[in-house]
């Protein structure tokens, strides 16, 4: 279906219909102020951390995928069920969860890069620009809408959604897109209604620390998860994601349950729960060793994060979903 | 108490600075070191307070050997007058010379009366009793050197060493200083530079070339005509003064023969 | 017609300038200048230490506070009415951390007024000689690694072995006992510390240390905020241990000050002086740095502020440089609480805003020739 040619550019020609036209296109997405033009789906497709690829291969899109980061911070289980299989086929660019090197990313000469992060791109680490990038005609999407960290604050989780229409747009599978977003929609209603008469929980969501302790704020990604799974962000009042708080500030809050990342290499979520516990033991969360160990994956705009959404409802509130 | 060199040879880096030099000081005289740049004055004086290890020979201070002292016990036997451009000049006199007191106090003692007293009459010896709370760099260098005296009395040794105190000194205040070494009546060694210096306020005088003692006695035995001429490459003609009855050498430029 | 003045010659023999009544003091005039500054100095560190405990994201009023301290220390007093959640802040995190900011303050000042002596360089300062770049090398090492062995002892515990290890290889490189020269210790310390810098940004710029990058970048920056009494007492009692050996050491140091012949003339034994001094700063700097991480500028400037107001009598500086410094870091410390709260600002950032304009309007108020002598 031919999408309004507002966007065509002046002078064009209307696509002819036949083998070199592509139904649909040409698709202009506007991403992180940058306006993406594309005559036809891309077919060399660099992807950045996991909950990218998590999206791309719940639209099918994946044979198009010729390079992908590396995802061993989630370890050799952090995978949705059957998809280590295909991972370990597509080609590993980088042994991190980060864009290797400059001259890596220009040789794989790519259409597009899909990631979720402006601190993807980042000069001092040898990094390619995203202006290095356009120069050699690779275009760049960014979920979330994460173009910085102030825009990464502003994140809601139906930001996650429309990533999915946009991306199918400009991979040619909107129907796909459709179902998969209709899929999200469902299992969002689903947790909306188990919890809509249970009383929030309060939850301090944390990376550990003692002094200074990492915890995510008022803002961003984890924020609106807490709050659409039924629970109340102890920390809401501070306008931030993560940032690291004063001690003091962390001892005076009084949650029933934790979310502790979950990552390597590092201290592992239980260690992380043990440190955060002993600077508020008198609160229900440290007293029954009531926490969540959230991959860090699924802090991260994409598929993921939708199923994050249910799997911190169950925890919050077992028993809506007992049965 | 009697300070000794015997056969002290010292090498600075691959140079030999010092020759198997003999020098005695007798308890209570006042003798000087005298040669051109670089004949081992300072070297010797060095030497004789431990700044230099000697490579052979040995140095002793009362029939002790100098390395076989702690250094402690060493500084209170022998105290040393530097040129006073080295000194931090930002501290008062009265600290200055209460550093004299170091080698007397161990680890946590602190200052006594008995320790300001003694740093009081130093000060007084040397007529500065006034300028105690000046800071070293608002004196003349006069008072500055003085100041030095004044520290190397408050340590209390019987031997004083001094490596060329009157240099950049107004002519006045070198007379003076030598005056006020000598009425001290401590054993003395002091590197001088000026010969004239050196013949009125020595007891004794060693001449010293390029790390070897060519001539020691009295001023008048050792600084001879053809000694300086040897060792300094200028005529000399030794005349009596006037004034103080010393020795006086009357320089000029080789003759052409 | 004005007549040319001669250059000012870098070795003055005879007075540049009539000394000016600053200069001129009298024996009671310094005596009564050296107490005013421990008393401005006693007064800042209470006033500092009061705020540090008192205010905070909860403000808590000093008479609680020290309800609180008394209910701790003795047992026996009935039960008190307050707020539980109040009295942990207070006692565990407040208290342990304004006690730190003491002995951190006061060692870091002590250590660099030590090192500008010993090595006679008015630009020494507690990381100098490598102490405090070995100790953020085992620190990152640590965290990068994900070694966690008793959490944050042994994240202690790592940056204290490699302050040692840095400690040897100054040592060795310098030349051992009998060749320790300033010139050699400082060659031999900037050296190694470059060595470990790189040693330590390598293994920061590894992309699979992104996410714990950050809790190491703020280790590097130094922190009061890991302060605790069960990590804080075996460092409080070296610290101060280390500090009465260092005050006691103020006649060796003044005659270091006036150059290696003259403190030989005195009696120092300047090599082994300045082995050892060497040795018990090294070891001080690291157990600083192993509980706080490196905090900048203390070391380097409040010894010159003491030395512009008390002189250069390591009698009287090195007791002026530990109070200042003790005061300062309280000082600073509670900025760095406050100015973003609820987040912890790193140290290093707030020392450096603090204190270079205040050390620049002490600069104006002397001529630079009583500043580096």
């Amino acid at each position: 279906m031919l999408m309004a040619g507002s966007g065509c550019a002046a002078g064009h020609a209307e696509p002819e219909t036949g083998a070199t036209a592509v139904p649909g296109f040409p698709v202009v997405i506007e991403n992180c102020g940058r306006t993406l033009t594309f005559d036809a789906p891309p077919e060399r497709v660099v992807t950045g951390y996991q909950p990218v690829l998590e999206t791309l291969l719940a639209l099918g899109v994946d044979d198009r995928i010729i390079g992908r980061v590396n995802f061993s911070e989630n370890g050799p289980d952090g995978f949705l069920p059957g998809q280590r299989e295909r991972y370990e086929q597509l080609p590993e660019i980088s042994d991190s969860i980060l864009f290797p090197d400059r001259e890596v990313m220009l040789a794989l000469d790519a259409d597009l890069v899909v990631t979720e992060g402006w601190y993807n791109f980042s000069e001092s680490r040898g990094q390619v620009t995203i202006e290095e990038l356009a120069e050699a005609g690779t275009q760049v999407y960014i979920t979330g809408g994460w173009c910085d960290p102030e825009s990464q604050r502003r994140f809601q989780i139906e930001d996650t959604l429309q990533d999915v229409i946009e991306l199918g747009r400009i991979f040619g599978v909107p129907e796909q897109a459709e179902a998969v977003v209709d899929e999200m929609r469902q299992i969002l209603d689903e947790v909306t209604a188990a919890v809509a008469d249970r009383t929030p929980v309060p939850v301090l969501a944390t990376d550990g620390g003692a002094g200074p302790v990492r915890v995510y704020g008022g803002a961003g990604l984890t924020h609106a998860m807490i709050e659409a799974a039924g629970g109340v962000n102890v920390l809401a009042a501070v306008e931030d994601d993560l940032f690291q708080a004063n001690v003091e500030v962390v001892a005076a809050t009084e949650p029933r349950a934790m979310i502790v990342t979950d990552y390597q290499p590092g201290p592992t979520a239980a260690e992380k729960f043990t440190e955060v516990a002993a600077i508020i033991p008198d609160s229900a969360a440290a007293r029954e060793g009531t926490y969540l160990a959230l991959p860090a994956v699924s802090q991260h705009p994409g598929y993921r994060n939708i199923l994050a959404v249910r799997e911190i409802a169950q925890f919050l509130h077992p028993e809506a979903f007992a049965g | 108490m009697r300070l000794r060199l015997e056969q002290v040879s010292v090498w600075l880096d691959d140079h030999q600075a010092l020759r198997a030099v003999d020098v005695t000081v007798p308890s209570g005289a006042f003798v000087s070191l005298v040669g051109p740049n670089g004949s081992g004055k300072s070297t010797l004086i060095r030497a004789a307070y431990r700044a230099l290890r000697p490579r052979t020979g040995s140095v002793l201070v009362g029939e002790a050997d100098v390395w076989s002292l702690s250094a402690r016990e060493s500084a209170r036997r022998s105290a040393v007058v530097h040129q006073h451009e080295a000194e931090p000049a930002e501290l008062t006199v009265e600290d200055i010379v209460a550093m004299g007191r170091t080698p007397h106090k161990s680890l946590f003692a602190p200052d006594r009366p008995a320790d300001r007293a003694i740093c009081a009459a130093a000060l007084a010896r040397v007529g500065l009793s006034d300028r105690r709370e000046r800071t070293l760099g608002t004196l003349s260098g006069g008072e500055r050197q003085r100041v030095l005296i004044a520290r190397a009395l408050a340590q209390q040794s019987p031997l004083l060493l001094l490596d060329e105190p009157t240099n950049r000194l107004d002519i006045r205040h070198q007379f003076e200083l030598l005056a006020l070494v000598r009425s001290l009546r401590l054993t003395t060694l002091a590197a001088v530079h000026d010969l004239n210096l050196a013949a009125q306020f020595s007891d004794y005088v060693y001449l010293l070339r390029a790390g070897a003692v060519v001539a020691a006695g009295p001023p008048a035995e050792a600084l001879t005509p053809a000694r300086i001429r040897e060792v300094f490459g200028v005529d000399a003609h030794v005349t009596t003064h006037p004034v103080t009855g010393r020795p006086y050498l009357l320089l000029s430029p080789l003759s052409p023969d | 017609m004005t007549t040319a003045r001669p250059a000012r010659s870098t070795v003055a023999t005879t007075p540049v300038a009539p000394p000016t009544s600053e200069q001129v003091g009298g024996g009671p005039r310094w005596r009564a200048r050296y107490l005013g500054v421990l008393a401005g100095g006693t007064l800042l560190l209470v006033a500092a230490t009061v705020g540090s405990v008192t205010i905070g994201s909860v403000p808590v009023p000093p008479t609680e506070v020290l309800s609180v301290a008394a209910h701790q220390v003795l047992p026996w007093l009935p039960a008190d009415s307050g707020d539980p959640v109040v009295h942990r802040i207070v006692w565990q995190y407040r208290m342990p951390r304004a006690l730190l900011a003491v002995l951190v303050g006061a060692g870091l000042a002590l250590v660099g007024a030590v090192l500008q002596a010993v090595v006679r360089n008015p630009l020494a300062d507690p990381f100098l000689l490598g102490a405090s770049s070995g100790a953020s090398f085992g620190a990152v090492a640590a965290i990068v690694s994900g070694v966690t062995v008793g959490g944050m002892v042994g994240l202690s515990g790592a940056a204290f072995l490699g302050a040692l290890a840095a400690l040897v290889l100054v040592y060795v490189m310098a030349g051992g006992r009998g060749r320790l020269t300033p010139g050699r210790l400082v060659l031999a310390g900037v050296a190694l510390s470059y060595l470990f810098q790189a040693g330590y940004s390598f293994l920061l710029q590894r992309a699979d240390a992104a996410r714990l990058a950050q809790s190491a970048l703020f280790w590097l920056l130094g922190s009061l905020a890991g302060a605790r009494w069960y990590n804080l007492l075996l460092p409080a009692a070296g610290l101060a241990a280390g500090m009465v050996l260092l005050l006691a050491q103020w006649r060796s140091l003044n005659a270091v000050m006036a150059g290696t012949d003259t403190a030989t003339a005195l009696g120092v034994p300047v090599h082994r002086f300045r082995a050892q001094m060497f040795v018990l700063t090294s070891l001080l700097t690291g157990v600083m740095v192993a509980v706080t991480g490196a905090i900048a500028f203390v070391g380097l400037i409040v010894p010159h502020a003491a030395r512009m107001l008390v002189g250069a009598d390591h009698r009287r500086l090195l007791p002026a440089s530990a109070l200042l410094g003790a005061g300062f870091l309280q000082t600073v410390d509670i900025a760095a609480r406050l100015l973003d709260s609820p987040r912890e600002l790193p140290l290093s950032v707030v020392t450096a805003v603090c204190g270079v304009p205040f050390f620049l309007w002490l600069l104006r108020r002397r001529t630079t020739a009583q500043v580096v002598g």
